[in-house]
Formats: structure tokens, C-alpha cells, sequence
């Protein structure tokens, strides 16, 4: 695994110089995104409700962010465009964390960054608008979502030649029912005592957890999980997508 | 050098393509890799590139395996393979694009190669031909000064005029640390340019020799009449008569005849390897 500045730097700038117009026509649609956000406000009268500009920041970060990410490694869609980006000289981790820099760095920034000027517009004509602390916690939660879900398409983006986003919408389907499958038939082991049959329940009322496991999930489980979400797993799908890459063939 | 170790490699469990295939390639020629269709020629190159993985065996470049695709090795290689895609961009942003990927391009030489190729370097990539798009990829490639150069069918979509160009422009940009592989059917455009021949066929290189040695040992004569005498090893029908393969006995130099050279390969092997 090698990792050089300079060839990294190099790559940026073809991809820069290759897709000038299509980074140009993507800001242009953006930028209609937006007026079109705004035009929707003023017909609904939702200008100066904050839940419906972040409801849109939501949008422009998980469905689009993550179709533009599925369709990272465009070149891949063609034996030609495989062999060509294949051979560049640059390793495989300059390739992948080059085209991250657009979909994981550049793209949210911008796009945090134009709701920030926007929202921040429509506060000084609306001054009740304002961001709670709820907001915040859920905003939180929704930037390390996006950074799982970035790496998990970026898996996707690296395996799929062909139709990727399609391919990346069932993949996920099919993981988030076998994870359910998963989580059902663990819990019905664990929890063995309390369920008669396939779906009837049992002895509901005294399933409720004690004060003593409760203050250890408060503070132990929890922070635990959300290290594994927010960090360990992001890192480990991009170690996975970094195989994939070194794996890829024509 | 590339040197290609008892390569296994199949696209299907069921049909072997390259079955203990070795290969060893030396620096400062020009090899011709000749095959029927479907012999695995791309696929071979793609191997050497790393963009394909052998079920068994080893390539190396420089002693490094070309699976590992390292930058170094990479900035080394061009590929030109037979279908390809270009951004619809003009000639200069394309070579500004890439070029600092590749430390030795000399982008002087590459205007140089474009001139010889009579390709206005004004033009988007996407209004050129396949000819011209063609042609900027090779001005490209040998421009990179890489050490290995792998074209595949090189001279497909090349006009009569371009393929004399093309000849050219190879051996001007050709230096003797390098290695240059062209895959090709076309064997009658590039007859005066190869100084080696690998023949593929059945998943084995079954020929290997330089021409320089052909020509020593071989003769290639031209003939009205099919019948030239005894010693004749092989003989096929030509515009205008026919041209026989016979030992070179008399130690007379003659042009080696590639196309009918890869027909008699192809016919019996064992009889020329012997006589060579």
C-alpha cells in the first residue's frame, strides 16, 4: 500500500481537467436544486421553517450524495474505461482516496456550506427560525450516517461496472433484510425464555431491564456502539473498498 | 525484462486459455505476438499490464509481479489497447491531464509525433476519428518514453497513408532500453518493425525466434509454379504465384514473409522450430 503526495495531487488535477464540464453542469444542477428549494418555500409558505430546509439538506446529502458516490469510478462502466484507469500510474489507494476527495469531502462541504448561506439568509428576514438542540443531535447522527453509508457505496461503486446505484440500492435491501433476519433469530436466542413459538410473546411485563443494566447501556453500551458505527465501521468498509480496488480486474 | 512463469490463466472453469505458459522478454525489441482469433493476445497483454490476474503462475516486470500494479512499474508501461475511450476534450488538456503522471513525457516529442501524424492538435478528442483518436493514444504512449510499450491491433482504423506514419513515428520514438509488444493481425503493416515473433496458439507460445535468425536460416522464395524442389517446408498460393519456406542453405539472405511464416507455424510447428 503506497501512498505518494505528488501522484495524488496529479490525479486530482486529470480528474479536475477530465470532468471540468460535468463538475460545472453538476454545480449548475445544484444551484437549480436550490433555487428550485427555494420556489417551493414561497408557494408552501415553509421559508421560515427550519425543518424544511433541513428536510431538503437531507435530501441533497443521502439520495444525491450517495448516487454521485455510486458513480465515482464512472470509467468502470466500459472493459476500455477499466483498462485505462486501471493502468494509471498510481496505486490503488491514491485512486480511490483521489475520487473520495470529490464525493466524501468536496460534495458535503459544499453542499453544508450552501444550505449554511441559505439558511442563514432566510434567518435575517425570518428571525424566529432556529436550529434546537434536537436538530443538532439528529444533524450529528446524520453526517457519521452518511459517512457509513459513503463507505459502504463506495464498495459498491468499486465491484459494479455497470448500473451501480441500482445495484447498490438492492445490495443494501438484501443486507439491511438479512441483518433483520440476523438480529431477529439472535435476540429469539438469547432471549429464549421469552417467546413461545415463532411470534407469540411471553412474559412481556417482566422483560423490562433492570436500573443496573440500564445505567451500563446508558453508559457503556452506547458509546461503545456509536464508536463501532462512527469510526470502526467506516474504516473497515474503506479497508474493504481499498481490496476491491486492488482485486479489480477488466 | 517481463518474464511470464508457467501462466495459468482461464476466463471460464471450463476452457483453459494460457495453460503453463513461460515467456521471457528482453529489452530493446520490437516483438510481434501473432495469433488465430481467440488465442488470448489482448488477454495476454492485459496480463502483463495487470489489469487481469492469472489463476496460476507469475509475471514479472523487473521483478516485481505485475498483479500488485505498482505505480512505479505503471508509469513504466502504456497500454494501447484496441478499444479505448477519450474525454471530450481538447488534444492539450488531455496531455496536461495526464502527463505529470508519467515522470519521463516529453511533451515536445509528443507535438513532434502528432505533426508526423498530421493531427491538428487544436481538436476535441471526442470530433477526431478512431484513426485520429488512434493516433494521438500512440503519439501519447511513445511520448511517456515508458519502458514497455504494449500495443494491441495498433494499426486497425489506420488509413494506408497513417500505417507508413505510423512505422515511423515507432521507430523514431524506439530506444534500446525499451520493450515494445504489438499484438496484431495485420502482420503485412508491421513486417519491416518486428524484430521478434511469438506465436501463440492452443494456450502455448509454439514459436519463438527473431528474425534476424529467420533470415539467416530460412528462404522465402517467390515462384510461378507450386512445386520448388524438395526441400520445401511449406508453400502458399500468392497473388501472381506462389511463395515457398525452404532452409537457407545456400546462405542467401531473403525477406522474412511474416503472414506466410505465421501460416506455416500454424500449419506444423515442429517442422520450422526444428529448422531454426
Amino acid at each position: 500500500m503506497t501512498f505518494n503526495i505528488s501522484r495524488f495531487s496529479n490525479l486530482i488535477k486529470r480528474d479536475f481537467i477530465i470532468y471540468r464540464k460535468t463538475l460545472i453542469y453538476f454545480f449548475l444542477a445544484l444551484a437549480s436544486y436550490f433555487g428550485l428549494i427555494v420556489l417551493l418555500g414561497y408557494e408552501s409558505s415553509n421559508l421560515n421553517d427550519t425543518s424544511y430546509w433541513f428536510s431538503w439538506y437531507v435530501t441533497a446529502l443521502f439520495p444525491i450524495g450517495l448516487t454521485i458516490s455510486s458513480l465515482v469510478f464512472w470509467e468502470f462502466k466500459s472493459s476500455a474505461g477499466r483498462i485505462q484507469y486501471l493502468s494509471l500510474p498510481a496505486s490503488n489507494l491514491e485512486k480511490i482516496a483521489s475520487r473520495q476527495l470529490y464525493v466524501l469531502v468536496i460534495y458535503p462541504i459544499l453542499v453544508t456550506v450552501l444550505f449554511a448561506i441559505i439558511y442563514g439568509l432566510f434567518k435575517s428576514i425570518y428571525p424566529e427560525m432556529g436550529i434546537d438542540d434536537e436538530m443538532k443531535m439528529i444533524l450529528k447522527y446524520l453526517l457519521h450516517a452518511f459517512v457509513v453509508s459513503q463507505a459502504f457505496v463506495l464498495i459498491c461503486a468499486v465491484y459494479f461496472n455497470t448500473f451501480v446505484p441500482v445495484k447498490t440500492i438492492m445490495t443494501s435491501w438484501a443486507l439491511f433484510f438479512m441483518q433483520i433476519l440476523l438480529t431477529v433469530i439472535v435476540f429469539r436466542i438469547v432471549f429464549w425464555d421469552y417467546f413461545d413459538g415463532l411470534f407469540s410473546v411471553v412474559h412481556v411485563e417482566s422483560s423490562k431491564p433492570n436500573a443496573e443494566f440500564e445505567d451500563f447501556a446508558k453508559n457503556k453500551l452506547v458509546p461503545i456502539a456509536e464508536f463501532i458505527g462512527f469510526y470502526v465501521l467506516p474504516v473497515f468498509l474503506w479497508v474493504i473498498a481499498y481490496f476491491k480496488m486492488k482485486e479489480k480486474e477488466v | 525484462m517481463i518474464t511470464i512463469e508457467k501462466l495459468h490463466f482461464s476466463y471460464s472453469k471450463k476452457k483453459s486459455l494460457f495453460t503453463d505458459l513461460n515467456l521471457e522478454l528482453q529489452a530493446g525489441k520490437i516483438y510481434g505476438l501473432l495469433g488465430k482469433n481467440g488465442t488470448g493476445k489482448s488477454s495476454l497483454l492485459k496480463l502483463i499490464i495487470g489489469v487481469l490476474f492469472p489463476n496460476e503462475g507469475k509475471i514479472s516486470i523487473e521483478a516485481f509481479d505485475s498483479v500488485d500494479r505498482r505505480p512505479e512499474i505503471l508509469q513504466d508501461i502504456f497500454f494501447l489497447s484496441e478499444d479505448y475511450e477519450l474525454p471530450s476534450i481538447k488534444i492539450k488538456s488531455y496531455v496536461n491531464a495526464n502527463k505529470a503522471l508519467y515522470s519521463k513525457f516529453d511533451e515536445a516529442k509528443f507535438y513532434e509525433y502528432l505533426q508526423m501524424f498530421e493531427v491538428d492538435v487544436d481538436s476535441n478528442l471526442q470530433k477526431l476519428s478512431y484513426g485520429q483518436k488512434k493516433k494521438v493514444l500512440i503519439s501519447f504512449g511513445i511520448a511517456t518514453n515508458a519502458k514497455y510499450l504494449l500495443l494491441d491491433e495498433p494499426t486497425n482504423g489506420l488509413d494506408i497513408p497513417s500505417k507508413s506514419q505510423f512505422r515511423k513515428v515507432l521507430l523514431a520514438g524506439f530506444k534500446d532500453d525499451q520493450i515494445m509488444i504489438i499484438s496484431t493481425h495485420q502482420i503485412r503493416d508491421l513486417n519491416q518493425l518486428i524484430e521478434s515473433i511469438i506465436i501463440i496458439e492452443n494456450g502455448k507460445i509454439i514459436f519463438k525466434k527473431d528474425v534476424f535468425e529467420l533470415e539467416e536460416k530460412l528462404r522465402f522464395t517467390k515462384s510461378l509454379s507450386e512445386d520448388s524442389g524438395s526441400n520445401t517446408v511449406y508453400s502458399e498460393s500468392v497473388a501472381g504465384g506462389y511463395i515457398h519456406i525452404q532452409p537457407n542453405e545456400e546462405g542467401i539472405a531473403s525477406e522474412v514473409e511474416l503472414e506466410v511464416l505465421f501460416n506455416a507455424v500454424i500449419k506444423d510447428n515442429d517442422v520450422l522450430n526444428k529448422i531454426v
